[in-house]
């Protein structure tokens, strides 16, 4: 599509009555355009006409009435006005009639031209309406305020990067899409589907969006777990790192420890083989000191001089009186029998004899022929524990240490580092449950299992097709949507993947302008994701900066698209050492370029675009009557056209020494 | 049946079955030791904790031994004369020894646990609850060879 401004009159409107020619002839326009108009001349009134002929949006002028007025006391002032704008949509010639009624303050469209031909209503052609959305002409008939809504603090706004896709005609692909969806509806509404099922149908359609939420919602979770589950595994990598170090590190710390461990571990069986050994020799009293064990003795040697035990025993003389004679041969009377008995007593039982002959034995074996051994034994023994315990605590002592130079050396003890690693483990443990119900097949769901219940990815899709089926979809309908869905997967694919590339090319061009205009203080963008970010740019870089997007991204388009650019005080914040570069740049500009332009912005800028840009520019001044230049009215310039309440004067020698009033220049 | 006082078996709770003690009864001796070595016996008032009825296997090599012992630490006490041919007889070898049994009579056993009360006495005295078993062992020795000079 390309646009043309090609003429435009304005007369009873606030401002100089205006009539600008931009044709060379009847098929050529020029490419440039540069109109004078002092302050009040009605440069942005002309600028905002434009716009509402282009978009049919009037809002701008209902909302402000009397910015469009001329003052009911100005000698002009006639109660109405009319706005003619001829603009070109490839070969078709449109005329946009704007009639304002101040009086009643009504507005009336007027259009001539396509297949409608004229008509009091808004119309434009079918191929030209992507471009003349209020949001896209806002682009090309350009206001240096809106180069604030382009240029943000550190990128170019979401405004800028949806216009790439206007420009370049991506808006294609979801006019495709939009398209595709209404075609699937249509043919949905012609289903077998009875008009009396649409509440059971909305209700079906509604558990459909419900389960695909939901699985939306799950695989968010999955996303969530498996990231958590890749962040513990990178912390238990630098865990076990972390122990290696440590097990480096202590290694020798650790032999020393295993060392006295095992050392701890023999003093102690040492010391406690000592000790049985030390109580079985202890359970012999006689064993403990020579003059126990003498005392043993001395009794045993007491017992045998008393003759304890006898030779004899009790029961020998109980015998003896039943015999019928004495020992000494003389008859056993009951005298004797008596006598004996009494002096019986004398003697110790046989049992007792018994014992203290095998206790007198024991003494024998243990203590005299021992000869001191056994106590000595106790007293090595003694010393040997006595030795092993003093070793036993300084090993343990050594331990002590050891174990506290471990935990010295990192800060953290190994038992801090295996506790870390367990919780790591724990936390991925956690994070596969999730994604394991996701995946499996959830047998015990059913259509009356709550949404939000749901687990299992392929459980929802099987309910997802049960409901669908029993949308009544014929198989024919369901095997369109599986063609449109991908279709339109295909579509978005392209459309995502050639915005990309021409953002690359966009930022490539930006930067190769930037750094021929913005020479002092370079600003460079670069493509960050989908955003196009810059590396900041000042109050008076700002609307730099959105001409070289809108002229880079224009020019892009030139090969099917050209839209005229359409600036009101171009170069009114622009920097003086920027102006020059700026108008080289745009005298290079493919598109249609018209600037409505105040005192100031001459120098420097009006200067090198006129000298830049060849034959192919219309230079034009136009002079309000008042007695500020009432002296050219008297004493006209060449090519003075004069008009109702204005004039206008061809031709860059007039432009260039025009004065204008005092606060202009 | 030997017995010790149930303050002695309180004291004494942490180290029993502690090695080298096997058996109760090892630390029962450990005291009867002292106090046959210190010649000292001191009855105790409440009904006591049982040990053993009599010496069990682990002890039947030492037995006559260790009565032995206990009637010189006896005849040292009373100060029986060597020559008292009567006394020696009935007051000791008729009164503790049970040569039925190879063991002490009932006023044998009684008066072991009597001399092991007053070994546990003189040890409690000297050291707080014992909490490790070698140690106590160690302690009783010293104790013991200390007692012995006098004996």
């Amino acid at each position: 599509m390309k646009i043309l401004i090609r003429k435009w009159k304005s007369v009873g409107i606030a401002g100089a009555d205006q009539d600008v020619d931009l044709m060379q002839t009847t098929d050529k326009a020029y490419r440039i355009g540069l109109f004078w108009l002092d302050s009040g001349g009605g440069k942005t009134t002309t600028h905002n006409l434009i716009k509402v002929c282009l978009t049919g949006d009037s809002s701008m002028i209902e909302d402000n009435w009397h910015k469009y007025e001329r003052k009911s006391n100005d000698e002009f002032y006639e109660g109405e006005g009319r706005f003619d704008l001829q603009v070109s949509f490839d070969a078709e010639i449109y005329d946009f009639i704007l009639h304002l009624n101040f009086v009643d303050k009504s507005l009336k469209f007027e259009v001539s031209g396509g297949l409608k031909g004229h008509s009091y209503n808004y119309h434009v052609p079918l191929e030209a309406k992507p471009y003349l959305k209020k949001d896209f002409v806002d682009l090309y008939i350009f206001n240096g305020e809106f180069a604030k809504s382009l240029v943000e603090e550190d990128r170019m706004s979401k405004e800028a990067e949806k216009s790439i896709n206007t420009i370049c005609q991506l808006d294609h692909f979801d006019k495709i899409i939009e398209s595709l969806d209404t075609f699937f509806q249509a043919e949905k509404d012609r289903s077998t589907v009875k008009k009396s099922d649409k509440g059971q149908i909305t209700l079906i359609e509604n558990k459909i969006k419900a389960l695909k939420d939901r699985k939306k919602q799950l695989q968010d979770e999955v996303r969530k777990e498996q990231k958590q589950i890749v962040e513990s595994e990178k912390t238990l990598e630098k865990l076990k790192k972390e122990k290696n170090q440590f097990d480096k590190k202590q290694t020798k710390i650790i032999e020393d420890i295993k060392k006295e461990e095992e050392k701890e571990k023999d003093l102690k069986e040492a010391i406690e083989n000592n000790d049985k050994e030390l109580l079985a020799l202890l359970k012999f009293p006689s064993n403990i000191s020579k003059k126990i064990a003498d005392s043993y003795k001395i009794f045993k040697s007491n017992l045998e001089k008393l003759k304890i035990p006898e030779h004899s025993t009790k029961e020998f003389f109980k015998d003896l009186v039943k015999e019928p004679k004495c020992i000494c041969n003389e008859p056993m009377t009951k005298e004797r029998q008596k006598i004996i008995i009494e002096n019986s007593n004398n003697y110790i039982g046989s049992d007792l004899t018994q014992f203290l002959n095998s206790m007198k034995t024991d003494v024998q074996i243990n203590i005299e022929d021992d000869s001191g051994q056994k106590s000595k034994k106790i007293e090595e023994l003694t010393n040997k524990v006595k030795e092993n315990n003093n070793n036993l605590l300084n090993t343990q002592r050594n331990l002590e240490n050891l174990r506290a130079q471990v935990k010295d050396l990192t800060g953290r003890s190994l038992q801090d580092i295996e506790n870390d690693i367990e919780k790591e483990r724990n936390k991925i443990l956690r994070a596969e449950i999730p994604i394991k119900d996701f995946d499996e097949m959830d047998r015990d769901v059913d259509q009356k299992t709550r949404v939000k219940d749901i687990k299992s990815k392929p459980a929802i899709d099987a309910l997802i097709k049960d409901f669908t089926q029993q949308l009544g979809l014929s198989s024919r309908l369901r095997d369109l949507d599986k063609k449109i869905g991908k279709l339109k997967t295909l579509l978005i694919r392209f459309k995502n993947e050639s915005g990309s590339k021409l953002k690359s090319g966009l930022v490539d061009e930006m930067n190769s302008r930037l750094t021929k205009i913005i020479t002092d203080d370079p600003i460079t963008v670069k493509k960050e994701g989908e955003a196009i970010v810059h590396s900041g740019a000042s109050e008076g870089q700002t609307l730099t900066l959105a001409y070289i997007f809108l002229s880079s991204a224009l020019e892009m388009a030139d090969e099917v698209n050209q839209f005229p650019f359409v600036v009101d005080s171009p170069a009114g914040k622009i920097g003086q050492q920027y102006r020059q570069n700026v108008a080289k740049m745009i005298s290079k500009f493919p598109c249609q370029y018209v600037s409505l332009i105040q005192g100031g912005e001459r120098e420097w800028f009006g200067e090198t675009l006129n000298k830049h840009s060849g034959p192919d520019i219309k230079v034009q001044t136009i002079l309000r009557k008042c007695d500020f230049y009432q002296h050219y009215f008297d004493n006209p310039p060449t090519g003075f056209v004069e008009l109702n309440n204005s004039a206008w004067v061809p031709g860059f020698e007039f432009f260039s020494k025009v004065q204008g009033l005092p606060e202009d220049d | 049946m030997f017995r010790l006082s149930k303050k002695a078996d309180e004291w004494t709770k942490d180290i029993v079955g502690e090695s080298p003690f096997v058996l109760k009864l090892d630390i029962y001796y450990l005291f009867l030791l002292v106090g046959l070595t210190a010649k000292k016996s001191s009855a105790f008032t409440d009904f006591g904790k049982d040990i053993n009825n009599s010496f069990p296997a682990e002890f039947k090599a030492q037995q006559k031994l260790i009565i032995n012992f206990l009637l010189i630490s006896r005849k040292k006490l009373l100060a029986i004369p060597d020559d008292d041919k009567q006394r020696i007889r009935s007051e000791l070898l008729e009164k503790y020894i049970d040569p039925e049994t190879n063991s002490f009579t009932l006023e044998g056993r009684n008066l072991s646990n009597e001399y092991a009360n007053a070994g546990f006495e003189i040890l409690e005295n000297l050291m707080a609850s014992p909490r490790d078993a070698s140690a106590f062992l160690h302690t009783c020795l010293e104790k013991i060879k200390e007692l012995e000079k006098k004996f």
